[in-house]
This record gives C-alpha cells, structure tokens and sequence, in this order.
C-alpha cells in the first residue's frame, strides 16, 4: 500500500506541474482564441534564468526568480505587442506558426546561452530532503509545488471573479467586439494574458527543475504532456485546467508504476500491460484518457459548448 | 579510301578520348604504383578523399557528445594529413549537422552521399538507423558513433567497440564473478527506445546467465517528467544494484530521484549515460552520482603507458590544444583509427572504390588501436561485425581526467562471450 501512496503523491506533484503548464495555455487562449505552443520553451527559459540567477550571477534565490519572472513576461508581451497583435485577422495557422517560430528561438537561444548537460536547479529549500510517513517519502519539494499550485490557482480565481481586469479579460474571451463595445481595451487585455502565463511558466519551470534535480534544454517537452490535461479538463477552463493537470499527473504515475508489475487475469491468461502492450505505457495513458472523455463531454470536462444563433 | 580512313581515325580517336575519360573516372594510379580504382568522392588527381560527417552540431546532444566526438575525428585525421597522409592520400571532412534527428539525418545525407566514399561518423542509433538503408544501397560504409547491438546485422555498418547489450551483460558478470555477490537483487531503468531496448536484452541475458533476482525492468519514456514511479519500484523490490540505459540527464534525475526517497543502490550506469558534466563542480548531483559506477571501456585520458593514448596526447596538443579531457573525443579519436585503417587497406588493394573499401572493411581482422581500445576485428558475418566483447567496470571519480577509475580492469564476462547476434 505505501506503495500505491508513494506513486500517487508523485502523480499529485506532477500534476501540479502540468496543471500550471495548462494554465499558461488556459489563459492565453481564454482571452485571445490562441493556442501558444511556446508556452513549453517559456517554462524552459524561466527555469535557466531562476538557475543562472542563483548559480551564475549569486543572487538571492526570490530575486533570481523575480528577475527571471521579468524578463520572460518582457519577452512574451514584447511577442504579442509587436507580432501576434499585427496578425489579428489572420489566418489561426499563421498565428500558430508564429508560436512554434518562438518556441524554436527560445529553445536555440537557451542552448547557445547555456550549452552544458545541466545546470543546478535553484530552491530556497533542499530539492532532496523529506521525510517518511507510515512507509511513504514525502518530500519538501513535493509539498511546496502542491501548495504554491494551490495559492497561484487560488490567487487566479480571485483575480478573474474578482478584480477589473480578471472581469475585462472574461469579457474579452465571451465575445471581444462587445467587449470593445463597453471599452475594454481588448489588445491590453491580450498582452496581459501573456504576461501572466509567462509568469507562471517561469514558477512552473522552477518546480519541474527541482523536480529533476537539473535544468536541461529537454524541459519544454512537458508541454506536450499538459495538452491532454487541456484538452481534458476543456480549454477555455483555468479550473479545468489544474483539474485536467491532476487527473494526468495521477494516471501517468499510476500506470508508471504498476504496468510491467501488476498482472491482469483475463480469459484464463495472467499478463502485465507491458506484456501486452509493450513498455511506457504511461506515455499513452494520458491520451486515452482524454480520448474517453471527449467522446462523453466533448468540449472537456469543464469546458464550455458554444451556443451561436443561426 | 580517304573518307574510310578518315572515319575510321575518327573512330580510333573516339575510343582513345572515350578511354581517357573511363581511366579519369573508374581508376588511376595509386599511392603503391599501382592502378587504382576510384569511386565517389575519391579525387585522384589530388590524391584526396573525402569522407561525410553526420553528426549534431546543434541541439542538446551537440554540446556534450557531438561536437567533442566529431573533434576527436577532426584531430586525428589532421594529424594523419600534417604527417603525409595515408599512403600519401589526403583526407578532407564533410560534416553537416544532423540535430540528432532521424529526419535531418536523411536529409543531410543525401546531401552529401555523392561527394563523399565513406561516413567517417554517423552519431546516435536513431539518426543511423534512418540512413542505414540509403547508405546500403550505395554500397556506403558508415562508421556508426553507437554501439546498438542491431547494427551488428547491417553489413554496410561499422561499429567501434562492444555493444550496449554486453556490456550490461560485462556489469553482472564483475558483480557476480568478481566481487563475488551471487544471486543478488537486481533491476533496470532503460528508456523506452532502441537504445533502451538493447539494453534491456543484455539484462535479460544478465538474469538468466548469472541466476540474479530481477525485482523489475522499468521503462521511461522520453517526455517523462518525473522518475518517481520507475525508482520507487526498485525501492520497493530491494534492488541492491540498479542498471541504467539512459542518457545523462535521464541519469541525473533518477538518481537524485532515489536519494530524495531515501533510495541509494549501486548505480550502474551504459557508457552513454555518464557524462563528465554531470560530476562537474556545478552540477547538481556531482555527489550522487559520484558513488555510481559506469560500463565502459578503452585508455585512461593521460594513460602514457599505452602507445594510442601517448600519441593522442601529443596530437591535441599540436592540433587542439584547447581540447579538454573527454571521453566522446577520445572515442571519435578512435573511430577515425579505425576508418583509417579501412581507407589503407582498400589502398593497398589498389580499390578505393565503395566496394573497395567493404571489401577492405570485411578483411580487416585485426585492428591494432595502441592500447585506446584493444585490437579490435571485423569479419562477414553479424557475430564477426562485433568487433569486441570485452568491458571495464569504472568508478565514478571526479579526481581523475576523464573523472572514472579502473575498478575491474579490461574483461569479456561469460555471458558476453557466448552472446549471439
């Protein structure tokens, strides 16, 4: 049993991680119908520059993360303010082209910039140290990825239900030219957006570093991961999101740790899925899973259906 | 009679120029006197062969492997020029970035297969495994910087040491023969990849040659982010050894990922994945990762007492003298040995040809390498393709050069010895 417990603390931790991946995506697209595949190489960058701020410039680890916080937010709104903002009316391929174009610039610049195999994670706490509980470790750094996820997701809710420009960018997402109509400022609101989800995948990146216990140019490939929790938990939805984030992070763990072990009994057989299926599994998983629930909720499980007037 | 003369004159002529042209294309004179046949990427007039390079030169792979790896080349054929050549011919490079990915390979190498007789390099199994094919039906030798143990069955295919399956084979054998620990608790990490796989075959081989106890084989995939449940599993099972076929970040996170649940097994790691940078003073798991142990094999970086290494030593100095200790560089160093060695006996055999340089290729029976690597043999056959069998046990010491020592010295393990291909 402790176990099962270990694997699903490590599911728990992982998914915070996703679920703050899917966020940066969540409000990207809430506010501006953009899917930023950029988001990955941002949540790179940010977690070299919390690295390179503590390792390399010897800075007090909350200001590594505020300066790299900064510069990451300076980057995605110069993005929008001076590239996305001119292809309004364009073609959503374009617009998706132009992220990819950012991911690879940032990937190339991060590995001309810092060309080792890895790089120290920085931590105000020691990304190693932890405790037992009844035969399950638990460590100081899955616990501060469970709560800062927790505040941060607190803190957005908030912030949309109950600040000016969390209403202005809900407005802006339910319809922009009526949005525009009451004068919101519906290309702040976009910039916005952007800063905010360069912001936490700056923390994001922080967390799955301490989590690998190195930074590495491979890190932006947990975009790809968070997708399913996107999709899963409906994209337009910032709860869905961290709802998404868990659910994938638990059944990628789940599976990880007992697809070559534990041993299913069918039809007068006993196999492992890994018999059957081959290993990694769990790289699967999170893709079923989300296959099954859109074919009961298409639009995710707290994704909205769109209602037009014909 | 005139017109008849004329023409056939004319005639005579023609297949005297159309003679001139074959002589210019097919054959010329070779560095023994001889007539030479030549081939793609083989200039007799200059007495210059041109060799390809796939390799990354960018990407994540580029920094800690490919661009040491392709400099090790890059210095010994330096060296081999400044000195003469061989047998008087000269080698020039042509190296195009592969990013270590499958696709650019092919790109890059049909790019380039026309202008060059042979790969000098073509690093990593996925991006050697996409060209394999092409390079077949050239008739192409490639020099593979992988040791995956499939390529032993492409004949066109060079490998340069002991493949990945024996020396996870090599690993149990020290632990079992030599140290003396029967039937201990074992397991695997491997990543979920050809290379993860070969790996995988050694360690079942492993199992059932020397009677361990698998307490499990435990796959990752290349988006993984957390190790948690693939550690967590040899924690549970009491795995007293823990074989890694991983790359060195891979490395780094399930280390450290044992040590944050309280988990230290004797880390054995494939020779891919350690690299010196993960012991460097601003790595972050230079301590963990200073208690494991590495399979691999050839000369001690600064060994003088081997004659391959001493000449090594003297080349960086006079042609890379920024070079630092690496154990990639010294196995590009070695590949191009070896490459050499094709190219001189295909020139011995007046056939530098492609078919030339195979048919040299699959006569070279032993390789001397000065003590790099030992002698190394290539056959027809895929068991004959294997050119060694032999590893070394290292520790994990960042004090020395190369940051391993000698732990078990150079040995073929019993399982090793009778493994088929």
């Amino acid at each position: 049993m402790a176990f099962f417990f270990q694997i699903f603390l490590a599911g728990i931790a992982a998914g915070c991680i996703y679920a703050l991946v899917a966020l940066g995506f969540t409000i990207i697209f809430k506010s501006s119908g953009v899917i930023n595949f950029a988001q990955g190489e941002l949540l790179l960058l940010g977690a070299y520059l919390v690295s390179a701020g503590v390792s390399q410039w010897h800075l007090n680890f909350f200001l590594a993360l505020f300066i790299a916080i900064a510069i990451t937010v300076a980057i995605a709104v110069a993005f929008e303010r001076f590239a996305l903002r001119r292809m309004i009316g364009r073609p959503a391929f374009s617009v998706l082209m132009l992220t990819i174009g950012l991911d690879t610039l940032l990937l190339t610049a991060v590995i001309a910039i810092w060309p080792d195999v890895l790089y120290a994670p920085a931590a105000p706490y020691s990304t190693t140290a932890g405790f037992d509980v009844g035969g399950v470790h638990i460590t100081i750094n899955d616990i501060w990825t469970i709560i800062v996820t927790g505040i941060l997701c607190a803190a957005l809710y908030a912030f949309f239900r109950y600040t000016r420009y969390g209403l202005a960018m809900r407005a802006a997402a339910l319809d922009q030219e009526a949005a525009l109509a009451v004068g919101i400022n519906v290309g702040l609101v976009n910039t916005f957006s952007w800063a905010i989800a360069a912001a936490i995948a700056t923390i994001g990146g922080f967390f799955l570093a301490a989590h690998l216990s190195g930074v590495n140019p491979g890190l932006g490939v947990i975009a790809l991961v968070a997708f399913p929790a996107i999709i899963l938990g409906g994209i337009d939805s910032v709860l869905g999101a961290v709802v998404g984030g868990l659910i994938i992070g638990i059944v990628q763990q789940l599976t990880a740790g007992y697809e070559n072990t534990a041993l299913i009994h069918l039809f007068g057989q006993s196999f492992t899925l890994t018999d059957k299926l081959g290993p990694s599994f769990d790289a699967i998983a999170p893709y079923l899973v989300m296959l099954v629930v859109l074919l009961i909720r298409p639009y995710g499980l707290f994704g909205k259906r769109k209602v037009e007037r014909i | 009679m005139a017109t008849r003369t004329a023409l056939t004159a004319r005639v005579i002529s023609a297949f005297a120029i159309l003679g001139v042209l074959l002589a210019g294309c097919a054959s010329n004179t070779g560095g023994g006197g001889g007539t030479i046949k030549t081939g793609p990427g083989v200039d007799a007039s200059t007495k210059t062969i041109t060799l390809g390079i796939l390799t990354p030169l960018s990407g994540p792979v580029a920094a800690p492997i490919g661009i040491p790896l392709t400099h090790g080349i890059e210095t010994y054929f330096k060296a081999v020029n400044a000195n003469g050549g061989i047998n008087g011919w000269q080698v020039k490079l042509v190296e195009k970035d592969t990013k270590y990915s499958p696709q650019d390979a092919v790109t890059a190498y049909n790019e380039i297969h026309n202008q060059v007789a042979m790969l000098g390099e073509s690093l990593g199994t996925p991006p050697t495994v996409a060209i394999k094919d092409l390079a077949a039906s050239d008739h192409m030798l490639v020099s593979a910087a992988t040791l995956a143990s499939s390529l032993a069955r492409e004949k066109y295919l060079i490998l340069v040491g002991t493949p990945y399956r024996l020396q996870v084979e090599n690993a149990f054998d020290y632990i079992v023969n030599k140290l003396g620990d029967k039937s201990p608790k074992t397991g695997l990490i491997y990543q979920n990849d050809e290379y993860g796989q070969d790996g995988q075959t050694g360690y079942k081989e492993a199992v059932a040659a020397y009677g361990l106890k698998d307490v499990g084989q435990a796959a990752f995939a290349a988006t993984d982010t957390t190790f948690t449940a693939q550690v967590a599993q040899m924690k549970a099972g009491g795995a007293k050894y823990v074989f890694l076929t991983t790359t060195p970040v891979a490395t780094a996170g399930i280390i450290a990922t044992g040590h944050a649940l309280g988990y230290d097994p004797q880390w054995i790691l494939q020779s891919p994945a350690f690299a010196t940078a993960l012991v460097a003073k601003q790595s972050p798991v230079a301590p963990l990762v200073s208690r494991a142990w590495v399979v691999s094999q050839g000369a001690s970086w600064g060994d003088t007492s081997k004659p391959g290494m001493a000449q090594l030593l003297q080349d960086v100095q006079k042609y890379a003298p920024d070079q630092q200790p690496d154990g990639f560089f010294e196995f590009g160093y070695t590949e191009a040995k070896v490459t050499q060695a094709i190219i001189a006996k295909a020139i011995s055999n007046n056939d530098l040809s492609r078919d030339g340089l195979f048919n040299a290729f699959e006569s070279l029976k032993n390789v001397d390498l000065g003590g790099l690597l030992p002698p190394l043999n290539y056959g027809s056959s895929p068991d004959e393709r294997v050119p060694s069998r032999d590893n070394t046990v290292y520790a994990i010491d960042p004090t020395q050069p190369t940051s391993v020592r000698d732990l078990s010295g150079d040995f073929t393990g019993s399982a090793a010895q009778a493994s088929k291909f």
